[in-house]
């Protein structure tokens, strides 16, 4: 947790406490860029890039989120600007509808954090940025649609979809058996279980 | 939500279509804990971060005091800016004498 004291002698250019601010943060920011980007070394990239923009952002940030939420928005606009200069706007706009290599073997429940984070990297780039954004760093649609440039509806498509492949990804794909009506609405069955 | 009540008395009695759910929470909250799950840099990458901050800064503060206090820079904005409003007078003295010159044909007409 970053404190409003440590900010205030950030925003005052104290060195020694931008190196605190870093140093309380950097895993935590390394990880989303890591799990956005996909690569080691570009995620090390995009942190910097990111810390440069909080640096130069801190100033006008007035604390209407969590200074941790306003990090995040800065590494996830960092991340996805680095993938559209390397080349994969495309990926990050295309949502592709072609197989990906399922395994053929159901793992079994419950799905540990190794397996996912291997299904999650499996993912198309587009499916995957999406996912992480909503599932792990709670995001909100609005929020990831301003940040793709897409609208909310389609957000919302492509996270149900991306769910499913990961589903699939890590459990086998289902075997249709007549009910597959029932899968168009397993985010607001889920959502409903979730709730009870 | 009619829809939905009766998907959930169809997953009552639907082994397959329960099982799909419950894979389908499974992996939304499987996601959701990676965000605890930290994952480590290259070793001496917070001090790397604040050397590439920092020396970000210095350079854009030193090329703005450059561009402050360069003489020559001085002198080139003078000559751009100089031009500018010569060129807006110019504009000016030109449109109001075109002005002029329409309103006498138009009383001697």
């Amino acid at each position: 947790m970053v404190s409003r004291d440590l900010l205030d002698r950030c925003r005052r250019g104290e060195q020694a406490a931008f190196e605190e601010l870093v140093e309380l943060t950097h895993r935590r920011v390394f990880t989303l860029a890591y799990r956005l980007v996909g690569d080691r070394h570009e995620a090390e990239d995009v942190a910097q890039d990111a810390y440069l923009r909080m640096y130069r952002g801190l100033a006008g940030f007035r604390g209407d989120s969590s200074f941790e939420t306003w990090l995040y928005r800065i590494t996830a606009n960092a991340a996805v600007s680095r993938l559209r200069r390397r080349g994969r706007f495309g990926d990050i706009l295309d949502d592709p509808d072609d197989a990906v290599n399922v395994p053929d073997e159901a793992s079994v429940d419950p799905v540990d954090r190794d397996e996912i984070q291997r299904a999650l990297f499996a993912l198309p780039v587009a499916q995957r940025t999406v996912l992480v954004m909503r599932d792990a760093y709670g995001f909100s649609i609005r929020e990831i649609a301003e940040e793709l440039g897409l609208t909310e509806g389609a957000v919302k498509v492509r996270i149900h979809r991306a769910r499913r492949r990961l589903k699939d990804l890590v459990y086998g794909p289902a075997e249709p058996h007549g009910h597959e009506a029932v899968r168009e609405h397993l985010p607001e069955l889920a959502e409903e279980r979730g709730r009870g | 939500m009619a829809d939905l009540r009766d998907f959930e008395v169809h997953l009552a009695t639907c082994q397959e279509c329960a099982g799909e759910l419950a894979r389908y929470r499974e992996v939304v909250s499987a996601v959701g804990s990676l965000r605890d799950a930290m994952e480590d840099p290259v070793p001496g990458f917070p001090e790397r971060a604040v050397a590439h901050v920092l020396g970000s800064e210095r350079r854009w503060v030193g090329r703005t005091r450059w561009l402050a206090h360069d003489r020559r820079v001085h002198v080139a904005a003078a000559s751009v800016g100089g031009a500018i409003v010569g060129a807006g007078v110019l504009g000016l003295l030109w449109w109001r004498a075109a002005r002029r010159g329409l309103l006498r044909t138009r009383v001697a007409v």
